[in-house]
């Protein structure tokens, strides 16, 4: 009866575990709880670099969000979104049986286990998937699949093990994806037959290579890595990076100009080139590649 | 009296919406899903629990046979090799627990190690799966083949585990304080390697969920068996059909070498399909030898009626 319900359990985590490990977030959240970093940041951390990201982490203590060693779709793009995860392991009849089962009848879950996650992508999410780095007869997915998630999330994909069909996810054109291998075959999924991938968690922790990643998490990944930024860590990210771009911007403008010495430029800058920087600020505000209204702010805590 | 029972109701179910959330253990609900083809007994948590005469009978069965038995059942991922053994003289047998370990994160970590505390659970995470194992448990955790500063025991855990449980431990991961480990009479490890360090920036993220084992999937309840070649994962409900067929491998070429000896039968005639003959002759042989028979005689009389051999 009442007791019955309150037990219910699935595939998905469930809200109240989401909360649970998502103590640090007080933002807006998707109404399964997971995160929901808000678009505009996701466009300003398009222009930050995985050394800035990367910095503001460790020294919050999160030493353990960033993976490299992959192939990549669009070397030269850059990869940002709300993690959504996806955990398989090798497949097992008992199991894959009862999840198979439990999704159709109970979740309303569709067909193969392994589009499941990708029924749940909205826009600006990006596909987290442990395939364990499985290669041969791994893939899960292959262009079917990758143009339904570039549908739904305008988005890539972030993905440990191998990929299929890779010219037609070449095709969809700003698919930038990070994955471990290529290989043609395809993960087998018949629990009476030939099986080797279950779907034992959708939205749980899970682990890419020497990551943890967390729903909700904010992918940036570009350059060949991918760092998983908890979210709320994600505006100290941005605006750190925006202000050491600014700095740059000035800084190396005035050594064209040579108004200053490398030396001074490259120390922690005197009264007066910090007075000269807020002037450059405001001169500049609308032409800088940052937001107005994020210039003023911090001009506004600035005491130059 | 009435009252009293409708609150002692509504209490009851107030206190099970409180042990929701992030359950450090895997819910009850969750492994009696994942272990429904299992009919046989099971411990308060819900973990199968294959009755201690077949973990007995498992230690003596080869890899390869329990192996083929799975395989032939539609279980391919439940071998994994390459390891570290400690005490390899000794088989390891038992039914498992499992712990999922991953890469440090604050934010995680933190309500874990709450959670823990309002569990009543002492010390540091890596001990908690430690303080749950029973007699015939075997420790199997995924340390994400971690082994400088991701050495989940040395040997006062070791001490602790072998006193608890008698078996031994899986790691994907590292140990430390190898000596100690190999001077625990009994004890047997597979480790990926051994590093002085202690475990550092990893954290505890669950006990008796579904883990991954290199090429295998774990589920608490499994048996395992660990030799020389690496270990296997046995679903409980497939415990009796492996070992008991496994068995039944074992004591047809124990005969057959028997024989072969005796000269009573030619190569070709045993390495092929037997005849009636010689069928009846094994019969008879293992009625009369009952110290070959490892499993009861009605056990033998179940495969011999089911097998086409």
């Amino acid at each position: 009866m009442l007791l019955v319900s309150t037990f219910a359990w699935g595939q998905q985590i469930s809200k109240e575990e989401m909360l649970f490990l998502t103590p640090l977030w007080n933002g807006e959240r998707f109404a399964d709880g997971r995160p929901k970093v808000s678009d505009a940041l996701l466009q300003r951390l398009k222009s930050v670099t995985l050394e800035e990201a990367w910095a503001v982490l460790k020294n919050a203590n999160f030493k353990h969000n960033y993976e490299d060693g992959w192939q990549t779709i669009n070397p030269d793009s850059v990869l940002v979104g709300r993690a959504l995860t996806a955990t398989f392991m090798p497949g097992r009849p008992d199991i894959q049986r009862v999840i198979d089962d439990r999704g159709h009848t109970k979740d309303g879950r569709i067909k193969s286990q392994n589009s499941w996650p990708i029924d749940m992508l909205v826009k600006g999410d990006v596909y987290v998937v442990d395939q364990f780095g499985a290669h041969e007869d791994g893939p899960t997915i292959g262009d079917n699949l990758g143009n339904s998630i570039y549908a739904k999330t305008g988005n890539g994909i972030v993905y440990n093990g191998a990929v299929r069909d890779i010219n037609g996810l070449k095709e969809l054109g700003r698919f930038t994806s990070f994955f471990r291998t290529y290989h043609p075959s395809h993960h087998l999924n018949n629990p009476d037959g030939e099986l080797n991938t279950t779907l034992v968690g959708i939205n749980t922790p899970t682990r890419i290579g020497k990551a943890t990643v967390l729903p909700g998490d904010v992918v940036l990944g570009r350059d060949g890595g991918v760092i998983f930024i908890p979210p709320h860590l994600l505006e100290k990210v941005v605006k750190t990076s925006e202000i050491v771009r600014l700095r740059d911007m000035f800084g190396h403008q005035r050594l064209r100009e040579q108004k200053y010495t490398p030396g001074q430029i490259d120390n922690r800058w005197s009264e007066e080139i910090e007075k000269d920087f807020s002037k450059w600020l405001n001169d500049k505000i609308d032409k800088l590649p940052v937001p107005k209204a994020q210039i003023q702010e911090f001009l506004k805590g600035r005491t130059w | 009296m009435k009252i009293k029972a409708i609150i002692v109701f509504y209490l009851a179910i107030s206190l099970s919406f409180m042990s929701l959330g992030q359950n450090i253990q895997m819910p009850k609900e969750m492994i009696m899903t994942y272990s429904q083809q299992w009919k046989g007994e099971r411990f308060p948590d819900g973990r199968p629990k294959v009755s201690d005469d077949l973990v007995k009978r498992l230690a003596n069965i080869s890899i390869e046979e329990a192996w083929g038995v799975m395989r032939g059942e539609g279980y391919e991922s439940q071998f994994e090799g390459n390891w570290h053994i400690i005490n390899p003289s000794k088989p390891l047998a038992g039914r498992v627990v499992t712990a999922q370990y991953m890469p440090m994160r604050p934010d995680v970590n933190t309500p874990i190690m709450e959670k823990g505390k309002s569990e009543n659970r002492k010390g540091s995470s890596n001990s908690w799966p430690i303080d749950l194992l029973q007699e015939n448990d075997v420790y199997v955790a995924d340390g994400y083949g971690k082994i400088i500063d991701g050495t989940l025991i040395g040997d006062n855990l070791g001490n602790s585990i072998y006193a608890k449980s008698k078996t031994g431990v899986v790691f994907d991961a590292g140990i430390r304080d190898l000596e100690g480990l190999e001077a625990i009479e009994g004890f047997v490890g597979f480790v990926r390697g051994v590093d002085p360090s202690y475990i550092k920036n990893e954290m505890l993220t669950g006990i008796n969920y579904p883990i991954r084992i290199g090429r295998a999937t774990v589920l608490p309840g499994d048996l395992i068996l660990g030799k020389k070649e690496g270990v296997i994962f046995i679903p409980a409900h497939l415990a009796e059909k492996v070992i008991s067929t496994s068995e039944f491998i074992g004591m047809t070429d124990a005969f057959g070498h028997l024989r072969l000896k005796q000269g009573k039968y030619t190569p070709g005639q045993i390495d092929q399909k037997w005849t009636d003959d010689i069928k009846a002759d094994f019969v008879k042989w293992a009625d009369e030898n009952p110290d070959k028979r490892p499993m009861s005689k009605a056990e033998l009389a179940k495969i011999l009626k089911d097998k086409n051999w």
